[in-house]
């Protein structure tokens, strides 16, 4: 299964190399972490780089912590790395429940979250969750450092805000509301593993505040801003939900693919949001199904 | 471009030299004649080529042979030493493969999974093998085998 | 979970048949010893790539490989200019074919998109690959067939204008009407079977292109021996057809052409096709360099071959009291570019399922049409599959529309031992069929257990009240074992002087466990354990010719020959004892590796390694060897009853699977765990089938979903609790009683699963696969 291309490759030890190779090469440098979606790409011959960087070998990459309610996720963080935190399972659910979600474990095992952010197709997994932590993306680049909302990092299938001198070096969780429920759903064909066909994140904190992030049903990830602001600060009665899931034809705009139908995309989403709703509200009583069962 | 590369395969120290182009599972089939690990999809959805690096369970077709430099490398041919192992027994005993061609990456799978779980339910063993395709017995079988090994260390 | 089979004095009777001795290649399997074609590397091997049309329907005007040439490492680009102008079928079939002629090994036309349009055989794969993209091709576009409603519509284009195309059967083949094979017939009086029907009912169902997924991609490697004969090292259903129709292909005599099946890593009807093969040895006798071609699992996809997709329209006629009045099934078959068992998989979808169902009045009509998309061909169940849907879902319907439990309808229709059906003899494999009597069938069983098992009665029209609802359905099923008088098997057996014996046979291990199972017959008859046995499978210069692995022979009729040459190899044995001994023939017999005189006390016995070591050493000296072939006169059917239980999420319109049920009547198993084994993942295929397989299209024919993240097939997290129960019958003609087991239960879960989705929600799925969108869309013209 060879590869047609030529490159050649590198593995810096330190972030400073890898970002003076990659101002030196530009859009001719690829990074690679993880490699299953780049493989892939190589394979389909999307991309033709001459320059490999491999990540690997910068240990603050590596780097998962927690520090004054901030949650930093290293660029080099697999999906298997998130399954197995105890912090993320117990603080960041939703998370947890999209990461299970990913694949199988021996792509989980090198997927990362940063490179599945960064592939930036409409389907990724990651993204509903962490949109609805409101996560920022840290970016080093050769002009130095920013950090910017994830929503403004996603701009559209395969692009981002990222400029060509530069690299994400993580993704940082900010200090969240103490107390929440969290729902993670994501639409497969079928119980084996699948790209999504639509997927959404609830989380529902305080006096009836929600926040909603729909992924796969439109050109990137979305916060349903107009559902949130029907929601917040009422009770959820069933009137509210039935209010909120018509509204969910206002907020996605699905497409017909080889997997599934706009019309089925957009009912799957009512019925998910409404599933979601319900789980996160009640997992925020401490009731509601255990995290990582499938309301699908 | 060539690189030289040394690592651990399935305990033996191997160098070689490789193109960064180059596939993990091409060298390890056609460069150092490991012919466990096969192609199956070259695109990380079948599992047929699965190898552990490090212990941990990855698609050998989705890896650059490079990025294996320094690091550990087991595949189906270091599972058995002279003789198949516990769970390979079991795969033999349950009958749990026809044409066999996904063998080398269930057990790699499974091997994952027992090493990190010694007493795995049903469940969390279709988790494990659910990455890895095969066509002729509906897993059936399979699931029975890994389960039956468990069972035995459980008496243990 | 399986229910081991009853244990019956059919059972008992045998030592080593109905036992599950460890899988001959187990060990081999996994350890990673068992070597695929993949795994041969011989020096100086070249590596070959493809290059595919991207065109639906295209003539090459032009095509310059200077580029490729030129390119280093590069040894050889062929095009259609450089390959013999042979007419044949990729159709790995008996010599002569039902299959029409239209292939060459490379064409001046593409007929669909991933047909080949040349090939190249460089140093390394990746500078091959590299070379297919600089062959330039000026293509003239025309105009497509995409739709097979359409193939036969005046003005359509012609895909097949080849002059050279044709038949060598009398069988109706129309290439200017698209037309790649019919049949017909009509058995007693349609209008009468409407009129006398209280239940008259008529619909159209549908089935998708489908892939066989063989986890193993299509690999050959050829190349020159010593003698400079052309060696094919394949990975191959029908070795001995591969070897025929590569040397006609490439103008050789059979002679020079030995085909050597390795292990091969599954087929299900997708290997008994000979696709690579002529191209691979052509680049062979280009280069005289040993060569390897691989399809990558995206040309596994486009260009090798599917289950045909059919359109069928059935009606059937009914009375009250469940009398099947009539039966007209009628078939539109697309075959795509090529007509690879265009006219014998369509036959089967009369042959395979009208004789299930009493009935004196049966029309059956089916046409196969070629268009401009991938190509079919033979794929477990052939052809059975896809009618057995239709049948299986309009029969439901009927007992529905008579307000009579489908069990008890299906109880009260099905054929029984010693019935005949009149389709037997007319409808063959591009010839008139065989008459036959039903010698042994277990169904009456099948039913009665399988619905035991499911719980028919207390789930039966229980749908429960929430939003998730439940239902029951079943299905009954036949195929058959082998083709009568046209398929034949070949076995070779040889003492060796430890007592052990080589078993040399055409027959191909697929994963099936024929090897297992061919010594287990032989075992059974000399005495010994499958273990004594050293299996070699297939090779055709050092094995008998056996047609291959397909239409559910081997157990059936390479058991036979198989058993054949084991009793005259224990005569050879007897009679050696004999001398050795100084007693009678008459008074000896063999168990337990050695021939000892009959009765206690009766004397000194020998065992087999004297006995081998005495005719191979002694006096008298000979090898104690035997061959034998077989045809068969019948090909009877095993017989099944499928049930699924599902749920269905009306909000979702998602169908889960909760429990399948497959009651298998394979006559008597000779090994036990294989056979549950092929029933397994013939099921767990089918709902595959039933749920989520199929192929898409854009509008240009190209193949949309050509890789498994997007073509899926079902994982281990995608598994009902599956029961199976083997109904143990003793077929007089099979050896021990056995009959066929692996196509079966593949053409089960379309139609269980779509009747129990009428019992859990009331509405009728007559096109798979399945799909969550279907399900809602049904659920609300349902609603109104």
């Amino acid at each position: 299964m060879a590869l047609i291309q030529d490159f050649d490759y590198v593995k810096p030890a330190r972030l400073s190399e890898a970002l003076a190779v990659k101002a030196e090469f530009g859009s001719r440098a690829v990074f690679l972490a993880g490699g299953t979606d780049l493989i892939n790409n190589l394979d389909d011959e999307v991309v033709d780089p001459e320059m490999v960087i491999d990540l690997k070998g910068i240990s603050d990459l590596a780097r998962v912590n927690l520090s004054g309610g901030r949650f930093f996720i290293g660029a080099l963080t697999t999906f298997s790395d998130l399954l197995a935190s105890a912090t993320v399972k117990r603080r960041y659910p939703a998370l947890w429940e999209a990461a299970g979600e990913v694949a199988s474990i021996s792509v989980r095992n090198r997927a990362t979250v940063v490179g599945n952010l960064c592939s930036c197709v409409p389907c990724l997994d990651s993204a509903p969750p962490l949109m609805i932590y409101e996560a920022l993306v840290a970016i080093s680049g050769a002009s130095g450092k920013r950090t910017i909302p994830l929503n403004e990092f996603v701009l559209g299938p395969r692009r981002t805000a990222l400029a060509d001198d530069e690299v994400v070096v993580g993704v940082v969780i900010p200090e969240l509301p103490a107390k929440r429920g969290e729902s993670f759903v994501k639409l497969k064909r079928y119980r084996g593993e699948d790209l999504a066909q639509a997927s959404v994140a609830v989380m529902a904190h305080g006096a009836n505040r929600f926040r909603i992030s729909f992924g796969s049903v439109n050109p990137a990830p979305i916060r349903a801003a107009k559902i949130e602001k029907i929601l917040n600060g009422k009770a959820l009665t069933p009137q509210r939900l039935a209010a909120a899931v018509r509204l969910v034809k206002e907020e996605v705009a699905p497409l017909t693919d080889v997997r599934a139908g706009k019309e089925y995309r957009l009912h799957m989403c009512e019925v998910m949001l409404r599933r979601a709703l319900e789980a996160a509200v009640s997992r925020l009583k401490g009731k509601g199904p255990a995290y990582g069962t499938h309301l699908i | 471009m060539k690189k030289t590369i040394t690592f651990t395969l399935n305990g033996e120290k191997r160098t070689v030299d490789v193109e960064p182009a180059e596939i993990l599972l091409d060298v390890l089939r056609d460069k150092l004649g490991t012919k466990g690990p096969k192609y199956g999809c070259g695109r990380g959805d079948c599992g047929t080529c699965t190898v552990l690096l490090d212990g941990k369970s990855v698609r050998s077709c989705l890896m650059l042979a490079v990025e294996v430099d320094g690091r550990k490398v087991e595949t189906v041919e270091g599972l058995s030493r002279g003789k198949p192992s516990p769970l390979q027994e079991a795969f033999i005993a349950h009958s749990s493969f026809q044409c066999g061609f996904c063998a080398p990456g269930i057990l790699m799978t499974a091997t994952e999974l027992l090493r990190k779980n010694p007493r795995p339910t049903r469940g969390d063993v279709q988790e494990a093998i659910s990455g890895n395709l095969c066509r002729c017995t509906g897993y059936e079988p399979i699931i029975k085998a890994v389960l039956s090994v468990t069972k035995k260390k459980n008496k243990k | 979970m399986t229910v081991s089979p009853k244990k019956t004095r059919a059972a008992s009777k045998y030592r080593v048949v109905g036992t599950s001795p460890v899988k001959v290649d187990g060990p081999a399997l996994v350890t990673g010893r068992a070597v695929f074609v993949d795994d041969v590397e011989p020096d100086g091997l070249l590596h070959a790539a493809v290059l595919r049309s991207p065109h639906a329907h295209a003539r090459i005007k032009k095509i310059d490989a200077s580029a490729a040439e030129a390119l280093p490492g590069v040894k050889a680009v062929l095009t259609h200019k450089d390959v013999p102008r042979n007419i044949f079928t990729t159709a790995g079939q008996n010599y002569p074919e039902p299959s029409p002629y239209d292939s060459f090994v490379i064409d001046r036309k593409a007929r669909f998109v991933g047909d080949v349009v040349a090939a190249v055989a460089a140093e390394t794969e990746k500078i091959a690959r590299q070379a297919v993209g600089l062959i330039k091709v000026e293509y003239e576009v025309l105009p497509p067939v995409l739709d097979p409603r359409l193939a036969q519509k005046k003005g359509a284009p012609v895909i097949h204008d080849e002059k050279e195309a044709r038949v060598v059967l009398p069988i109706d083949y129309r290439p200017k009407q698209n037309l790649a094979g019919h049949v017909d017939v009509v058995i007693g009086d349609l209008n009468k079977a409407w009129r006398t029907a209280d239940s008259v009912i008529e619909g159209e169902y549908s089935t998708p292109y489908a892939s066989h997924c063989a986890i193993e991609p299509h690999i050959t490697l050829s190349l020159l021996d010593p003698a400079g004969r052309l060696v094919i090292y394949a990975s191959t259903q029908v070795p001995f057809h591969a070897r025929r129709i590569v040397a006609n292909a490439l103008n050789l005599p059979v002679s020079r052409v030995r085909v050597i099946k390795l292990r091969t890593g599954g087929g299900f009807g997708g290997k008994q096709e000979v696709l690579i093969e002529q191209l691979c040895a052509a680049l062979t006798l280009k280069t005289g360099r040993p060569v390897q071609l691989f399809f990558t699992r995206e040309e596994v996809f486009t260009s090798s071959r599917t289950r045909h997709p059919q359109i069928i329209n059935l009606k059937t006629g009914v009375k009250k009291n469940g009398n099947v009045t009539g039966i007209d099934l009628r078939i539109l078959m697309n075959t795509g570019a090529y007509g690879a068992h265009a006219l014998t998989v369509v036959s089967n979808s009369g042959s395979k399922i009208l004789p299930l169902y009493r009935c004196d009045n049966i029309k059956f009509w089916a046409d196969s049409v070629y268009t401009n998309l991938p190509v079919g061909g033979a794929y477990r169940g052939y052809g059975a599959t896809q009618s057995s849907f239709a049948v299986g879902v309009q029969m439901d319907e009927q007992a529905h529309a008579i307000g009579m439990d489908p069990l008890k309808f299906h109880q009260r229709n099905h054929i029984r031992e010693g019935e005949t059906s009149p389709i037997f003899a007319a409808l063959g494999e591009g010839t008139e069929g065989v008459e036959q009597s039903i010698g042994s069938s277990g169904l009456a069983e099948c039913i009665k257990r399988g619905a035991k098992e499911i719980g028919w009665k207390s789930k039966r029209g229980r749908r429960g009240s929430g939003p998730v609802k439940r239902g029951v359905g079943m299905v009954i099923l036949m195929q058959g074992s082998s083709i009568p008088y046209i398929d034949m098997a070949g076995a070779t057996i040889k003492l060796n002087e430890d007592g052990s014996f080589n078993l040399m046979v055409g027959a191909t291990d697929i994963g099936t466990g024929s090897d297992t199972i061919l010594a287990q017959i032989a075992a059974e008859v000399l005495g010994v354990k499958t273990g004594d046995f050293i299996v070699y499978s297939s090779d055709t210069d050092l094995t008998p010719f056996d047609v291959g692995a397909y239409a559910s022979s081997t157990t059936y009729l390479t058991g036979m020959a198989v058993l054949t040459a084991a009793e005259k190899v224990k005569g050879q044995i007897l009679e050696v004892a004999s001398e050795m001994l100084n007693k009678p023939v008459s008074s000896l017999e063999l168990a337990g590796k050695k021939v000892s005189p009959r009765g206690k006390g009766a004397g000194k016995s020998v065992t087999l390694a004297e006995i081998a070591n005495y005719s191979l050493y002694v006096k008298n000296q000979k090898q104690i060897i035997a061959s034998a072939s077989r045809t068969s006169e019948k090909s009877p059917p095993p017989f099944a009853a499928h049930f699924a239980e599902v749920e269905v999420d009306t909000r979702t319109g998602r169908i889960k699977v909760v429990k399948y049920v497959a009651a298998v009547d394979c006559g008597q198993p000779i090994n036990t765990q294989q056979a549950e084994g092929q029933t397994e993942g013939a099921v767990v295929n089918g709902i595959g089938m039933s749920l989520f397989e199929e192929f898409r299209f854009s509008s240009t024919g190209k193949l949309l979903n050509s890789n498994f993240g997007f073509y899926k097939i079902p994982s281990a997290r995608d598994l009902p609790e599956l029961k199976t129960i083997l109904v143990v019958t003793d077929e007089p003609t099979g050896p021990f009683g056995a009959k066929s087991v692996s196509e079966i239960s593949i053409n089960g879960p379309m139609p269980a699963i779509s009747n129990a989705v009428f019992d859990a929600v009331g509405i009728r799925l007559r096109h798979a696969p399945f799909t969550p969108e279907k399900v809602l869309r049904a659920l609300r013209e349902k609603r109104g």
